[in-house]
């Protein structure tokens, strides 16, 4: 009894809850982190398919092939059960690739063994068997194998897109590209009153060759399509009412495989293919489907422009604040409102940037400089530069205070010295201050990056879209487009995770894209961390 | 050696001044570029307060154009219409005589004149809406004429535009026979839609109504309207007569005040008395654009406001909902702008009053002539305002862009046109062209607050004692495991978070409620009472263990008790809620619930602000003076004692400083709610409805704002109040902590 007064009288059960409280918090960082891990990574694993037996008032005994996607722990009056979902597939057959059934309904399920798992570019995923090839040109069957003929067609029909692609993006809208230069050096001309005849003439030349140009890719183009639409698959699904044959189209499927014929090597190898598809492909069915690359390269883009415009100006205003400005009462200010701008919402930003960078600035810049585009905007809309600078001005703050915390550990003897050994107020910037100080300005810069990286708010405001027609980098002169908007990361998820119409198809897909921003953010910000305490050790050693 | 000795020298000097240039250019690009950083940062205060500004400037007026009536002075004392065209370039001026004139504002002269009739006028309504106007002169022959004038704007590169006028008909250039007995039209009124024109007329005794329906035929020109006429006897003498926008609805007004509103078979269903005293009597009256508002001056020198509202047997009637009061005299006309809630009020010693209705506000007063004005036309942009009066005939420039802001309109309640009382209302937009938008800053502070509150309920505590514990109790190894982990959260993108709580967790939340609610009861109970079986554990067994075993025994076991309490959810809900907490929770309790919720909201904002917290005030407990804490535990108190009567106490400041902090970052976080909520803007504290906060409303409403508009502008005055805000809150935390770093360092 009296342990237990102790232990009552020691506030021993109050030290347990605070310990309590940094437990949880310790539970919560890395239990979100783990979770949506968990969600993301088991995404890309061919999943093993079944045919399921499912008894309800509407289908009486029906069966489907699906993959199990999901379970959820439900209560009712009667006591608890679990919804499970299932992915049927087959969207354009039975009008959505999902279903909700209770486990009580399911009264049979076996693995299906000889269906196969067709990834096509457009409706999503089909399960059937594969029956037999035809080739569309002469109407006869391919003659083969089944599985290995398919693949090879696949192969082909995969590279015939990457050229049809090709074309389009970069032959073609280059050629877009020039055209609406030459229709802009013409109002420019006309805006002027130069526009002579010559000009003209010169101007419908170019237009002229361009347009043949034009055709032979255009001609190209159709070929290629024939080439892409030769061969079709018939395959064998189970509908409603049982077994049925439709045909799809070979170059319709991205790619195929038996998820539950094949070895744990070959599992692998599909699962790191589908991880560089999401990688390094480009979103498919409103952004549900394929891959990221856009807002990958969008956010990166736009984080270094960002990094360019910050870094210099952040340094500039923490040395003058530590070392050249006088350090009184107005410093001091100065140094608290700086601190605080980190604190203010990045919204502000976003509204600020908008109304002065957008359409003050950017109004100005095209009355200036791009009167031959109005009334469509150059710079007066959202654009990559404006939301790097935006950007920029929200990291100001940390590049500063992280630069000034390093500039304020160096111990004065070292300022001192250079000063008394005769050097100049600039020498022992440049050659003293400055280099000690450089792994705090690095730190700042990675803190600018991974808080850059993960902001979006503001980003909704200045220059972001859902789907970027271009990337703001390409090989038409002057190359970076500052002026284009972007895709990136972080508005991905938000847009995919709520405003696409079907959203349990893209959940694992905003999954796999939030876990791919937060290992981004979590190593820029190990590594900024342990910079900055290789610096402390550092400077202690040198004060030591 | 002299002459080495001189080289030596010269080269010094130049050297020397050649450092000295380079010292000066860094100077310069440090001050450069240290300056600008910060005028650009001054600069974001800066510009959001001059977008701010002009909503709260009030009108500015300027005269334009004067041209002196002396030379056509008969037709400028009868003018019985006056109207201006968009760019008010040409005005349009009708006579009792029937003479319509277009006149060219610039120059004073008439541009074209055309005799609608050679009968008099006896009767003029003009309706006007933000696509056009609409006359009806009536004559005294119980005849009338619907007129439309027309502007065509020539635009050519090197001139000016160009603009002629026309004159077209609706109802066709004959005119129309409204009174059959052929008795002389003494009020005139109507309302017209794509489908339908309704014109209410009165003789000295009869009302009648004549309802025209468009009738297309299959060839798209062939346009032919269907008639159909009623008529009744009046009860009281009308003075006024109106028919609201849906065409149901007429007022008729007597001299004193009495009024009756009839339905469209002109059956009585109101009457009753728009002014007050047996001696008052109606001065002025009109109905307020794009809508059913009716304003009435009378001679008690009041201004009042009437719309129908809805009683509780579900009929409308008409309710008196505000009123003013206008300095100056007998009021001679109202005049109301073509889409806003503007009107122009003239009295007869010519000083004109602009008012708004909703934001309750006498904007403007100004004798525009200086001697009584006679006509006053208002452009539809409502950027000017042609004055006539005896002596003269002059334009004006009005810039008079946000009348629909004042103080009470953004904070205090609005009694808006068709709603049953006055309420707090945010509304930006609708797709109704006659929309009247509504801007009221409550249910977005409301929201901002109640968001803040629920992530601080859940982040104060966690925060606070999982910084003190960190920072006092740990051990220095674990210690700097654990500090960055926790920091680890802030940086976690807020997009994530709101994903997570939109999508993953306020499903599992709807269904897991009972499990939910036990976490806060079951999880603290049971760390206590696996501290009293740790402490009633035989201390051989305690010291065999090492020290610091606390936080990783606690890290499952906390685990396990979540578990718990979500495994106990469905039974509890089966026991206690009839197996569906969510419908027990509406119809048992009548607490409306939505799937995203403040819950979600507390727990996701929550985490969000923990890091802020917990740093502050881990830094904040660390840098207590070894001294302090030495003192204390020798005296003999416990290590408790010592943490809640020395460290706490003396860390306060800094934690108050902390939750400032963690304050100003959950006002300002927008992702999280954007996400996590469903965005609408209510006023209610309950926990398991939604919000719309200021700064989730920036990010949805700014991209469709027009730029330069009242709603651009409060758009803008939100951001200005939220940087404004989290400014002072991050200020005072700031100053405090620099005094306690002072104070400690003192000690």
């Amino acid at each position: 009894m009296k342990k237990i007064i102790d232990w009552y009288k020691e506030g021993t059960p109050f030290l347990w809850l605070c310990a309590g409280a940094i437990a949880l918090s310790v539970i919560l960082v890395v239990g979100i982190v783990g979770f949506i891990g968990y969600q993301a990574i088991p995404h890309f694993w061919p999943a093993e398919t079944h045919i399921v037996t499912i008894d309800t008032q509407d289908m009486e005994n029906k069966k489907i092939v699906a993959e199990y996607y999901e379970e959820k722990n439900k209560v009712s009056p009667h006591g608890p059960y679990t919804d499970i979902l299932l992915k049927t597939g087959n969207r354009d057959i039975f009008g959505m690739d999902f279903r909700w059934v209770r486990d009580s309904q399911i009264t049979n399920s076996v693995p299906a063994d000889n269906y196969a798992t067709f990834e096509r570019r457009e409706w999503g995923n089909l399960y059937a068997i594969p029956k037999n090839i035809i080739d569309l040109e002469t109407q006869t069957n391919v003659n083969g194998e089944i599985w290995p003929t398919l693949q090879e067609k696949i192969a082909e029909a995969t590279s015939i897109h990457k050229q049809l692609e090709e074309i389009q993006n970069i032959d073609i809208g280059a050629i877009n590209y020039q055209m609406e230069q030459i229709r802009l050096r013409k109002r420019s001309l006309e805006l002027k009153d130069k526009l002579t005849q010559a000009a003209i003439e010169v101007a419908e030349e170019e237009q002229n060759k361009l347009s043949k140009e034009y055709n032979a890719l255009n001609h190209k183009l159709v070929e290629l399509s024939k080439a892409l639409n030769r061969y079709s698959l018939e395959v064998e699904i189970l509908s409603e009412a049982g077994p049925k044959t439709i045909s799809l189209k070979v170059s319709n499927i991205v790619r195929s495989y038996m998820p539950n014929g094949i070895g744990i090597g070959q599992k692998i190898s599909i699962y790191l293919d589908r991880i560089g598809e999401f990688i390094f492909g480009s979103p498919r069915e409103a952004n549900t489907e394929g891959g990221v690359f856009p807002a990958i390269f969008g956010t990166v883009l736009m984080v270094i422009l960002m990094t360019i415009f910050v870094t210099p100006f952040g340094i500039l205003a923490a040395v003058y604040l530590r070392e050249y400005s006088k350090q009184n009462i107005f410093t001091r200010i100065i140094r608290i409102s700086v601190v605080n701008l980190a604190g203010v919402p990045s919204i502000v930003y976003g509204v600020f940037g908008l109304g002065f960078f957008v359409y003050i600035l950017g109004g100005k810049i095209d009355t200036l400089f791009y009167p031959e585009a109005l009334p469509s905007p150059t710079f007066g809309t959202p654009g990559i530069l404006w939301a790097s600078i935006t950007l920029a001005l929200l990291t100001l703050p940390v590049v500063i205070v992280t630069t000034e915390e390093g500039l304020a550990r160096i111990p004065k003897a070292f300022k001192e010295g250079s000063l008394a050994l005769g050097a100049t107020k600039s020498e022992t910037l440049w050659k003293v201050i400055l280099p000690i100080s450089t792994p705090a300005m690095i730190t700042g810069m990675i803190l600018a990056i991974a808080r850059a990286a993960g902001e979006v708010a503001p980003l909704m405001l200045v220059g972001v879209v859902k789907l970027a027609p271009s990337l703001p980098l390409d090989e038409n002169f002057p190359f970076l487009h500052m002026e284009r908007k972007f895709m990136h990361l972080g508005f991905h998820i938000y847009d995919v995770g709520f405003q696409s119409p079907n959203v349990e198809a893209a959940r694992p897909l905003v999954f796999a894209t939030a876990f791919l921003l937060i290992l981004i953010i979590i190593f820029l910000n190990l590594f900024a961390f342990s910079l900055r305490n290789r610096l402390r050790e550092k400077y202690k050693s040198i004060a030591g | 050696m002299k002459q080495e000795n001189s080289n030596i020298e010269q080269s010094l000097a130049k050297q020397f001044t050649r450092r000295n240039v380079k010292d000066l250019i860094t100077k310069i690009i440090v001050y450069t570029g240290g300056g600008s950083v910060l005028i650009a940062l001054g600069l974001i205060f800066v510009y959001l307060g001059i977008e701010v500004v002009p909503l709260f400037e009030g009108i500015t007026t300027q005269a334009s154009v004067t041209h002196a009536n002396s030379t056509n002075k008969s037709q400028a004392n009868n003018l019985i219409h006056l109207s201006l065209e968009e760019q008010n370039k040409v005005a349009l001026s009708i006579d009792a005589s029937g003479m319509l004139r277009f006149i060219d504002i610039e120059k004073g002269t008439a541009i074209s004149e055309e005799q609608i009739s050679t009968h008099k006028i006896s009767a003029i309504h003009t309706l006007k809406s933000s696509s056009n106007v609409n006359i009806i002169t009536a004559f005294e022959d119980g005849t009338a004429k619907l007129i439309r004038p027309e502007y065509k704007s020539i635009y050519s590169e090197n001139e000016e535009t160009k603009i002629i006028p026309s004159i077209t008909y609706p109802l066709g250039e004959e005119a129309i026979k409204l009174h059959e007995d052929g008795s002389s039209i003494a009020h005139v009124s109507f309302e017209i839609d794509e489908e339908n024109i309704t014109i209410i007329s009165s003789s000295d005794n009869k009302l009648f109504m004549s309802k025209f329906t468009k009738e297309e035929s299959f060839m798209e020109e062939d346009i032919s309207w269907e008639k159909e006429q009623i008529s009744s006897n009046h009860e009281i003498s009308p003075d006024h007569i109106f028919i609201d926008q849906t065409q149901r609805n007429i007022i008729i007004l007597s001299q004193t005040g009495e009024f009756l509103k009839l339905d469209d078979e002109l059956a009585i269903n109101q009457r009753g008395d728009f002014v007050d005293g047996s001696e008052g009597k109606v001065d002025a009256a009109a109905i307020l654009s794009a809508g059913s508002s009716l304003l009435i001056a009378d001679s008690n020198g009041l201004l009042t406001q009437w719309f129908p509202v809805r009683n509780k047997s579900g009929n409308f009637k008409y309710s008196k909902i505000r009123t003013f009061k206008p300095k100056g005299s007998k009021i001679i006309k109202i005049e109301p702008e073509y889409s806003r809630k503007v009107a122009y009020l003239y009295d007869d010693k010519g000083m004109v009053t602009i008012i708004h209705t909703t934001s309750e506000q006498i904007i403007h007063q100004e004798a525009f002539a200086g001697e009584q004005i006679k006509n006053l036309a208002i452009s539809p942009r409502a950027n000017a305002l042609l004055v006539n009066s005896a002596k003269n005939i002059s334009l004006f420039h009005i810039d008079n862009e946000h009348p629909e802001v004042s103080m009470s309109s953004i904070w205090e309640k609005v009694w808006y046109e068709g709603y049953e009382k006055p309420e707090y209302i945010w509304q930006s937009s609708s797709s109704s062209n006659d929309f009247e938008s509504k801007f009221s800053f409550m249910p977005l502070a409301f929201g901002t607050l109640k968001a803040a509150f629920y992530a601080m309920l859940f982040a104060t505590p966690i925060g606070v004692l999982a910084g003190a514990y960190t920072a006092y109790f740990m051990k220095p190894q674990l210690r700097t495991v654990v500090k960055p982990t926790v920091e680890l959260m802030a940086a976690l993108p807020t997009v994530i978070l709101g994903f997570l709580a939109g999508l993953w967790l306020a499903p599992f939340i709807e269904y897991n409620l009972p499990g939910i609610f036990c976490i806060p009861i079951i999880v603290p109970l049971g760390i206590v009472l696996l501290s009293l079986l740790w402490a009633v554990l035989p201390s051989k067994m305690r010291q065999k263990l090492p020290e610091g075993t606390e936080i990783i025994l606690l890290i499952p076991s906390i685990i396990f008790l979540i578990w718990l309490s979500f495994y106990l959810s469905p039974m509890l809900e089966i026991t206690l809620f009839g197996g569906n907490t969510r419908s027990w929770l509406t119809d048992t309790m009548g607490i409306n619930f939505d799937q995203r919720n403040s819950i979600i909201i507390g727990i996701t904002m929550g985490i969000a602000v923990i890091p802020n917290i917990f740093s502050i005030t881990e830094d904040a407990v660390f840098g207590v003076p070894k001294s302090l804490t030495n003192g204390s535990l020798a005296l003999g108190a416990t290590q408790w004692q010592t943490m809640t009567r020395v460290i706490i106490l003396t860390a306060s400041p800094a934690i108050f400083s902390a939750i400032m902090i963690g304050m100003g970052r959950a006002i300002g976080e927008t992702m999280i709610v954007l996400m996590a909520t469903g965005n609408t803007p209510i006023m209610d504290f309950n926990i398991f409805e939604g919000m719309r906060t200021l700064a989730a409303n920036i990010a949805v409403e700014m991209p469709e704002a027009e730029v330069g508009s009242t709603h651009f502008r409060l758009l803008f005055l939100s951001a200005f109040a939220l940087f404004i805000l989290t400014f002072i809150f991050n200020t005072i935390s700031e100053i405090i902590s620099t005094r306690l770093r002072n104070k400690y360092s003192n000690l």
